[in-house]
Formats: C-alpha cells, structure tokens, sequence
C-alpha cells in the first residue's frame, strides 16, 4: 500500500485500530465461550439407571478352580447411556467383570492382565472435568471410583466393577488373571460387540464346498498338494495375478479366530473402506472370507492378512490359504492413506506371522511347502496393482491350537526344503 | 496382551536335549561368510546357554549414522547387532519379535531413510536387506546382522529368544547407549553413607525401619510435605535398575539445558521425550537418589516414579524408600509454569506398580508396612504443587528380582499389614 499524504496514513492506522478492537472483540467472545465451556459448566452428573446397566445380561462367564468370572463390554451408545459421556470417542472402553471367589484363600485379580495400558479411575474422569460443574464433576470422580472393579477378593465374595480399557473394535478379545496364595486362575474372553457385524461372519463355510470336492491329505501328503497348487490370487476377471499365497493355516475356525484375537489382530466389516483393496484379491471367484488388520502402535503402518477356507482337509481339519502384507505409510500423513506402499520383502511378513502366533501361544506346529515361485530382489514382481514383491518362493504351513501351547512346545516339521530354498538366509 | 511366555524352559530343554535325534544337522559349512555382518563397535556383550552363544552390541547415534549414512536415530530406528552361534545339532531359529514386537523391516528403514519417497524400489534397498539379522542357523554355523528395532535411548534392554526343536532359549540384555546424561550416573553410591552408618536389618528391624520413615517427600527447605513415600524395594543398584527395564520404564536424564529445552518441547508439542528430567523431591535431606518414568500415551500420561537409598540392609541388599505417581494430564501452575495433574488414587498407581514388576517377572517378593497414614477420599491431602491425594496409607515392599522369577512364585511376605479386601469406599 502506498501512502502519498498523511491523511491516508492516518487512515490506515485507524482502520489497522479498529481491525485490532474487533479482534480483540472477537477474543474476549471466544475466551468468554470457552470459559463457559470449560470452568462455568453447571452440568451435573446423574448416576446411571438400572436399565442403563440391561449389557451386563450379555455376559460370559467361565469357570476355573473355585473361581467364577463374567464378563461384558458396553458397546459406545451403552456407555453413553450409563454416563452421559463418550468414552468410546477418547479412545478409552470399559469392561465390566463380576468375580466370584468359591475357593477358601482370598485372591487378586491384576487389572493389568486386561490391559497393560489401563486407564485409572481419576484419569477418566479428568478427561471429561470440563463436561461438568464442581459438583457434577465430583460426583462422575466418586461413581468411577466407587464403580472400579476391586482387585482384592475374599472367600466366598462376589465382587464386580469396571476396568477402562484401550478400545478395540470388532470383539474384544483381552486375559482376566486372578492370583490365589497357591495357584492361578487364568482366563482368556472374547466378547462379541453389537453392532459390529466382521466379515465372516457373512460367509456360510458350511456351504462353501460339495461336500465330494473336499479333498482329505494328512501332513505329510501337504507338501506334494501345495507345490502344484495355485501359487496367487487373481483380480476379480481370474486374469491377472495378485499376491503369493504364501500362508497355510490349518485349524479349526474356532482356533484360527482364537489366534488371530491372542494375536491382537483387529477384525473388519466387508464394508470397511479401509479394506476395499485388500478385498479385490480373489481365489476360488470370491474375495477373501476374512481381512485382518493388525497396527503398528507408533504409526499408521499395518500388516493385513487375508483368508480363504480351502476345499481342503488335513487330518479331518479345515485347511486356510492365507496372504500377508506389510503396508507402510505415504509420505506425509495428508497422503498416508492414499499413498501406501507395500513392503516388497513378503517374506518378512510371513515370518512375522510365524512369530505372532508363536509368541501368542497358538503354533502347534509350523513347516514350510513350496508352490510358489522364487523371486530375487533384484528382478521383482509386480501384482495386478503394480505392487512389487521377492520371495523365496516358500508357503508357511502354521498348524494352530485352540489351547494354550508353550514356547518350546512347536513341533517343527522337517520336510527339508528350508536348505534347499535358503528360507531365513 | 495374551499371558507371560513360560520361562520354566531349561529343565524341559535339557531333558530334550538329551533326546535329540542325530542326522537332522544340515552342513552348512564355508556358506556363512555371506551372513556375517561385522559389529558397530566394541562394546559387545556376550551370553552363552548350554549350545548357543549370543552376542550383541548398539551402536550409538552417531555409530548408526556412521553405518548407514543417515541418522536413523532420528527417525525413532535403532539398529540392534546381533551374532548367534549355534554349537548344536540341530537347526535354531531366532525370534526378532522377541526383541521388539514392532521392528522395522530391512526395507523399511530404507524407505523411511529416503523420507518415503513416493518411489519404492527394492534395489535401492539392497544394503539393508544385506546387513539383515538371518532367522535360521543351521546346525554347527553363526549367524550375524542387524535387527532394526525402536529407539531406546540411555540403557537397551531386549531379549533375544530362539527356539529349536523342543527347546527356547531366552536371554536379556542390557546395553549402555551412549548420548544421554544420566541422572543415576551422577550419584556417588559407594560414599552415599559411610561403613558406620550403614545398618543390617532382620524382618523385625526393616518393618520398623519403615514405618518410621517420614511419611511424605519434602520441599527443598524440608518445611513442607507433598506426595506419600508410598513403596519401599529391596535390591542392588543393578538390580534395581534392570527390574524396571525389564517391565520398560526409562531412565531420567540430568537437568541441563539441552534436555530442558527438549523438555520443553515435547510437552509443547505432546511428542515423546521420554527421558525427560524430572522435578526434585527430597527426603534425607536430598533429591532422589534414582527417577524412573514409563510413558504411555503422551508426555501427558506417564508414571514418575522416584527413590531414595536408606541405610538399611536387608539380607545384605539396600533398602529404598520411594513415592510413584500417575501423571493423568496438564495443569498450569504459578510455581513451575507446567506441572502435571496427578491421580489422587495413589494406591491405585501402587497396586498397577505391583503388577508391572510381576508381569515383567522382575518381582520375587511383596509385603506391606504402614507409615503414611491412612487420608479419606473426603479430606484428602495436598502435594507440593498442590494436587489431591488420598490412600489407605500403606507403603508396598517390593522385593526385586535380578534374573527373571515367575509370576506365580512371588514370594507373599507377612510384614503385618495388607490392604483392605475391598479398599475403603467413599461413603455410601
């Protein structure tokens, strides 16, 4: 802006005043709104209903020992209605448990077995201080407080209470540990969430195959039946190819979700845009009977696993083909969704799922089929969406339990292609 | 999330061992040069167990940039060597989800060195994937590379798990990484207290020792009180020290300019400084001997927890008094400009302090002392910057373990009290 004469200069100052009044104005608006919001908030707490409380009719219950317990998880609108605030929105799910001690010494539940990580009782509560008056807000802090559920049992108690824990979608899958002078009692939940509908849950496995097209191979027949089976899934037409079917999991459906849960992989919806691409890999004419997620804690990254039942049976068990990836991030978190790369080591990715289900305690037993063809880093494939891959050209046949298996208990199977194809060199 | 591995493993894999089959040893021999990767530098550690031998380094920040070419460090990515040499019969394979259950991928790293560049090539990757850790050793061969895992600055402690057939193989590590000023470092152990002020104590004599003890940290001038001395632990200064890894609390770094500044910025911009400074307490007449933090969400959710070494000896080791405290968010205070609001449910942060250390299997003893003093929910006591805490006011004993010790072992030693079966409730 150019100033000829003072006049004009004057001009601007007085309209660079105003502009900073009215600024000022517009602060003085804002601070007044937030103070309402935040410290001048009268909103009192009201505790809940009893019918506010109707989810604990869909608890499980388990028995070990003397000891029983139930549990249930409020879906995001339950909790609403039982506190008048969202917890779901903070990232924060509460878990509602009822412990029955029936044994003759008093026992300790540790919290920390449902979720290392868990929210205190105050620290929900601090979250939501603005949402409240004084009075409202020692009224939310003393119901959470009083709401807890106890760690402390003595014989022949019942006690139930809450534990907050970090969200989860899909069901919630987390251990309740309880610890007596002389024993443990150790249990492991999946609870169901409503409203949540996971992909599979769409498929009728029942019906999937004739019952004469189903094909029988004990372990040992596994081998030669990989090697000449479909090395990848195809687009939607079956003319392009997609990924390496690199995966074979053997196990009841009850096991294989059991694992997936103990492996802290995330279930999705078939309407789940996050899993649109993974669902244009087709095996068979259909997409995948089930897409699985599983985050990195520290960023956007992902491991996806895709799952089709086979026409397959081995030893009378259903046999799953499996595809893992590994997606990293764009370059920015404005493009990270878009802009998503796929970890061409493939390998790297099957390994680690190995390991997911070792650690998990779920692998009874874990061997290596070949089939799909090798490809070295330096020449590298590309998928039908231009996603390049190399592999050693092995399929991982991970064998799962739906019962607890130790470290050190994993048979592995030698059927001596680890040398010949150099896997994990 | 899912139960604590079993460590009960040797037993079982001796008596297995005993059973090896002979035959299924794959020669390998003169086809290990392509797999050996050569150390950062020589600080290696070395840990042998019955047939294999592993050792580790960690190259410092400046050592991984003088590696790889680019500060890897800076991009929360920190190289982990490792060598395993397998003086057995029988194929092993290591675990790197053992190490960190979110360790980068060779090709990762590379792609997060070039900023993730839009341009993913595999080639380009090569070096990388060259200098990998390899999963499987054969029979009689060494294996050796790097694992890139997340950063951990001051003290690396990792496990490296590796498992055959019918046996596993755990072992823990703990690497100094050089880079940060440490606060424990500081301190003068030995000359803490003199020969004739030191006291052995039997069971009798430690309970009474701390429930005399003052029943809150003090101010600097020693006028006023603030948060409840809350916990008490038994063990060496190493011992210590690896027990709280192990479960993944942090060290602390000593106040100076840079790490205030660093401070400073992460609360700003919520980011991750996890090994921030953290304010003096005092009780003895001096700041804490030791300050530990565990982060979890942000700068804003995290535990402080810090201790001071009394004179007391028990069954040889030192005895620490210590207070623990959940940060559950920001407060803006005239005295320090920022502090954290604190949870006033202090023995709810003592109880989840119990079960941290027995989950990390770094605890092999628990008993109780009063000396606090017991403060309702309704009246509850101030701390020095002013935040609200109550409790049944009971101190927990905890007795470390240096080597790893069962949850379901720990040991429950009657020192006269325990908390209520159900803990005091609010009226009504």
């Amino acid at each position: 802006m150019r100033h000829d004469n003072p006049a004009s200069r004057y001009a601007d100052r007085a309209i660079t005043t105003v502009r900073y009044r009215r600024a000022s104005r517009r602060w003085l608006l804002l601070l007044a709104a937030v103070l309402l919001a935040a410290g001048c908030s009268t909103r009192a707490f009201i505790p809940p209903s009893e019918s506010a409380t109707a989810f604990t009719q869909r608890a499980v219950t388990q028995t070990e020992g003397g000891v029983t317990v139930s549990a249930a998880v409020p879906s995001a609108e339950e909790v609403k209605a039982l506190l008048g605030v969202d917890l779901y929105k903070n990232d924060i799910q509460p878990v509602w448990l009822r412990a029955e001690n029936n044994s003759d010494k008093q026992v300790r539940l540790a919290l920390w077995s449902l979720d290392p990580d868990y929210f205190s009782p105050m620290e929900v509560a601090w979250n939501y201080r603005h949402q409240f008056g004084s009075e409202g807000r020692r009224d939310l802090e003393r119901w959470l407080y009083e709401s807890q559920m106890p760690r402390r049992i003595a014989p022949g108690k019942s006690l139930s209470g809450f534990v907050f824990t970090h969200r989860s979608d899909g069901t919630k899958g987390f251990n309740v540990d309880l610890y007596g002078s002389d024993r443990s009692y150790n249990f492991t939940f999946f609870v169901p969430l409503p409203g949540f509908r996971p992909d599979y849950m769409d498929v009728s496995f029942k019906t999937l195959y004739q019952p004469d097209a189903i094909r029988d191979v004990d372990l040992d027949g596994l081998g030669d039946l990989m090697e000449s089976f479909d090395c990848c899934s195809t687009d939607a037409s079956g003319e392009l190819q997609g990924d390496p079917i690199n995966i074979v999991l053997v196990g009841t459906p009850l096991a294989i979700r059991r694992a997936l849960l103990r492996g802290a992989w995330q279930e999705t919806r078939k309407d789940d845009p996050e899993t649109a691409v993974a669902r244009t890999n087709y095996f068979d004419g259909r997409p995948p009977d089930g897409v699985f997620l599983k985050s990195r804690p520290d960023g956007d990254e992902r491991k996806q696993l895709r799952l089709w039942m086979a026409p397959i049976r081995v030893d009378g068990q259903p046999l799953w083909l499996g595809q893992i990836s590994y997606n990293m991030s764009g370059v920015s978190w404005l493009f990270a969704r878009d802009q998503y790369k796929i970890d061409p080591d493939i390998d790297d990715a099957r390994m680690f799922l190995v390991q997911n289900f070792w650690y998990s305690q779920s692998l009874s037993g874990r061997g290596f089929v070949a089939g799909v063809p090798a490809v070295s880093i330096d020449s590298p494939v590309a998928n039908f969406e231009g996603h390049e891959y190399f592999t050693d050209g092995l399929r991982s046949v991970l064998v799962l339990s739906e019962s607890p298996v130790g470290l050190d208990e994993t048979e592995l199977f030698d059927w001596g292609l680890e040398e010949k194809f150099g896997v994990g060199q | 999330m899912i139960r604590s591995i079993k460590i009960a493993l040797p037993l079982t894999a001796l008596l297995l061992l005993a059973l090896l089959s002979p035959g299924a040893a794959y020669a390998a021999d003169g086809e290990d040069s392509a797999a050996d990767v050569p150390p950062p530098n020589d600080r290696t550690f070395v840990n042998s167990l019955r047939d294999v031998r592993v050792t580790t380094a960690v190259p410092s920040a400046a050592e991984a940039e003088r590696l790889f070419g680019v500060r890897l460090y800076d991009r929360n990515i920190q190289p982990v060597w490792i060598r395993i040499e397998n003086l057995g019969d029988e194929e092993l394979w290591f675990l790197p989800v053992g190490l960190d259950e979110s360790y980068f991928t060779p090709i990762e790293t590379s792609y997060r060195r070039h900023g993730r560049s839009p341009i993913l090539n595999p080639v380009t990757s090569r070096d990388y994937y060259g200098k990998r850790m390899r999963l499987r050793v054969a029979a009689g061969s060494s294996r050796s590379g790097y694992v890139f895992t997340r950063v951990d600055q001051g003290t690396k402690s990792f496990n490296v798990d590796i498992v055959g057939p019918d046996v596993a193989y755990q072992m823990t590590f703990f690497i100094p990484v050089p880079g940060l000023r440490l606060d424990h470092y500081n301190v003068d152990w030995k000359n803490l207290y003199s020969e004739d002020e030191l006291v052995e104590v039997d069971r009798a004599g430690l309970v009474e020792g701390l429930r005399s003890m003052p029943c809150c940290v003090f101010d600097k001038a020693g006028k006023n009180t603030g948060d409840p001395l809350n916990i008490a632990v038994v063990g060496e200064v190493r011992e210590v020290y690896h027990a709280f890894m192990r479960a993944g609390w942090d060290e602390t770094e000593t106040i100076y300019a840079w790490s205030l500044w660093k401070t400073m910025t992460s609360a700003l911009s919520s980011s991750e400084y996890r090994y921030s400074p953290v304010s003096a307490l005092y009780v003895f007449g001096r700041a804490q001997d030791a300050a530990l933090q565990k982060a979890r969400g942000s700068i804003h959710q995290r535990n402080h927890l810090r201790l001071w070494l009394t004179p007391m000896r028990y069954q040889g080791k030192p005895v620490w008094i210590g207070q623990i405290s959940r940060d559950i968010g920001v407060r803006f205070t005239w005295k320090t400009i920022t502090t954290h609001k604190i949870d006033p449910d202090v023995d709810e942060t003592r109880e989840y302090l119990v079960e941290d250390l027995a989950y990390a299997q770094s605890l092999a003893g628990l008993g109780y002392v009063d000396g606090v003093g017991r403060v309702d929910f309704e009246q509850p006591r101030g701390n020095l910057t002013g935040d609200p805490w109550f409790s049944d006011g009971l101190r927990a004993v905890l007795f470390l373990s240096g080597e790893p010790s069962d949850i379901s072992e720990i040991d429950l030693i009657d020192l006269g009290f325990w908390p209520e079966t159900e803990p005091s409730r609010a009226q009504q």
